[in-house]
């Protein structure tokens, strides 16, 4: 595997990874909380602005970031089994694991900047009313990233056992996800992804203006749970989930081919 | 004795190699070697061919048994796919791509140059086209591509899976051309179709598969000369039919002889003894023979014979 194969995969995957009615969705579902934002310091709502930070915020956490990382952790290869393309590529001269690695990096390449971009913009918006500074726009864009490059593996993984990944995942990312987190008290809420993200978050605002409005909607975050850990268990599932594709990927015949003999 | 050369090694072979998916069977128990040149892959639709080409491209593992192309395991060495071009039966595409970028992406990663790609579309005529979605594509076009990215990096081992599909006459000539010019420059060619003179036109060196199974393999008339419970068909024209079927009936391993408007229809177990008596009956008997053939070394008929066997 070359240099050049590995990044004519990435660029390809890049390209492919906003276009389409997909693509169209992605940039309007990141585009979503910068409009929430404006709308917000242009026009009063019924929110104080510090709750509507808050509320904003959980809603790249809980929202925009496990959707998009399902939707394009799915077509890492989803989209080239389904479209049966993948031939082509596992009869090229490299490793079957480099074609999963470059094409996960390839749709999180295309994605991360934009959600980078709209939690920057939607706290420069806010800037101006509440007490966010440069560096919380910053941290809370690093946040989104991480929380996004979690789930796009996970999701990519999971689609190289089940076929119909979309919908387990939008059961696994949404109801069972949201389940666990409103079951604070016993704790099962950390394992959820959705818990640590929002911790790290918490922890940010941790003493300020809009931590109040986070804790309460953040139940559940034990004083005991930090920083480290949290980013702890993130790196772990990151790893984790992007080995057990690569084994997959490596030492399995995914279902690429058509079923005629 | 000196001894003579070795033998050189198949570019392709398997080994009591089995495939199956689930409960369904893709191909059982397949031992057979590939040499060079053009090697016609033979069957009807479910016969197995997909499967024998994605085993030895590397794209399943074999439940059972050991599949090697050019001497490595193509499913766990993909560096063996440097030198081998596949053309897959499936019409699949990065659609809103270009004919030219599509080729040019995946010789890229042969690590071919954009030429390389230029030329191959040159190759199967699509140079003019190739600034075309290939979504605009017609069906033929469509083959085109994907001979092309086959052919870019100038493989060793040509696999071309049902390559002719959708191809009018004159793109299946220019296939077939392109075919026996990397024969003539020593490649390999191992080419799938379940249409059977479409593989006469290409080769005599055939693989038949049926249900799953490798029937037989070999040339046309090697594999006719397998099936000896079938008596050989021979046409024989001559205005003294008549006559000359009286003297062929005479002949060891005829087994009937028909009459059909100026031609004698010989049905024999030994072509061999009719072939060499056949000049004598000229010579001798004074009887004319207009025209000779062998009426079932057609696929098709050998084919037939396998599948009732």
């Amino acid at each position: 595997m070359t240099a050049r194969s590995f990044l004519l995969l990435w660029g390809n995957a890049t390209s492919r990874a906003l276009l389409g009615r997909r693509g169209l969705l992605l940039i309007l579902l990141a585009a979503l909380p910068v409009v929430l934002a404006w709308i917000q310091v242009e026009h009063d709502t019924r929110l104080s602005p510090t709750k509507f930070v808050a509320v904003t915020l959980m809603f790249v956490f809980q929202f925009v970031v496990p959707l998009a990382g399902l939707f394009l952790g799915v077509a890492v290869l989803g989209d080239e089994i389904e479209g049966r393309t993948l031939t082509y590529l596992f009869t090229r001269p490299h490793g079957r694991s480099y074609v999963f690695l470059a094409r996960y990096l390839g749709a999180v390449t295309a994605f991360a900047p934009l959600l980078a971009a709209t939690v920057t913009v939607m706290a420069y918006l806010f800037g101006s009313h509440v007490n966010v500074t440069a560096r919380d726009a910053v941290a809370t864009a690093g946040i989104a990233v991480a929380g996004f490059l979690v789930y796009a593996a996970f999701f990519a993984t999971m689609r190289l056992f089940l076929p119909r990944a979309l919908f387990a995942g939008f059961i696994l990312g949404f109801i069972l996800e949201g389940g666990i987190s409103k079951l604070p008290e016993s704790g099962i809420s950390r394992w959820s992804v959705w818990h640590h993200l929002a911790l790290l978050e918490t922890r940010l605002f941790e003493g300020r203006l809009a931590s109040t409005h986070l804790r309460k909607l953040l139940q559940g975050i034990a004083p005991d749970e930090t920083v480290g850990g949290s980013l702890a268990v993130l790196a772990a599932v990151l790893v984790v989930s992007l080995a057990t594709g690569l084994w997959r990927v490596r030492a399995q015949e995914t279902r690429l081919a058509n079923a005629s003999t | 004795m000196i001894p003579g050369p070795p033998e050189p090694p198949p570019i392709a072979s398997f080994e009591h190699a089995a495939k199956w998916y689930g409960h369904v069977i893709g191909l059982v128990d397949a031992t057979v070697s590939i040499g060079g040149g053009i090697t016609g892959l033979l069957g009807p639709n479910g016969a197995g061919k997909s499967t024998f080409l994605k085993l030895l491209t590397g794209q399943l593992q074999p439940s059972q048994g050991e599949v090697r192309l050019l001497g490595a395991d193509p499913f766990a060495d993909p560096s063996v796919h440097a030198r081998v071009g596949f053309l897959p039966e499936q019409d699949s595409f990065y659609e809103e791509m270009t004919g030219r970028a599509f080729v040019r992406f995946l010789a890229g990663l042969h690590g071919c140059p954009r030429a390389r790609a230029d030329e191959a579309l040159e190759r199967v005529g699509l140079a003019a086209a190739g600034g075309r979605k290939i979504r605009t594509y017609s069906k033929g076009m469509r083959q085109r591509v994907k001979l092309a990215q086959a052919i870019a990096h100038d493989p060793k081992v040509l696999v071309l899976d049902e390559p002719m599909t959708g191809m009018d006459p004159v793109a299946r000539r220019q296939v077939i051309d392109l075919m026996r010019d990397f024969e003539r420059r020593g490649a390999t060619v191992i080419v799938s179709s379940h249409i059977l003179h479409e593989v006469e036109a290409m080769t005599d060196r055939v693989i038949l598969l049926y249900q799953g199974r490798v029937r037989a393999v070999g040339t046309r008339e090697e594999i006719r000369g397998l099936l000896d419970r079938h008596p050989h068909q021979i046409r024989v024209r001559s205005p003294r039919a008549r006559d000359l079927a009286r003297l062929l009936l005479d002949l060891p391993g005829v087994v009937g002889v028909r009459l059909d408007d100026g031609s004698v229809h010989v049905d024999t177990t030994d072509p061999e003894a009719v072939y060499d008596r056949l000049p004598r009956c000229v010579l001798e008997e004074g009887l004319p023979v207009d025209g000779l053939e062998a009426e079932d070394m057609g696929l098709d008929a050998i084919f037939g014979y396998l599948v009732a066997r």
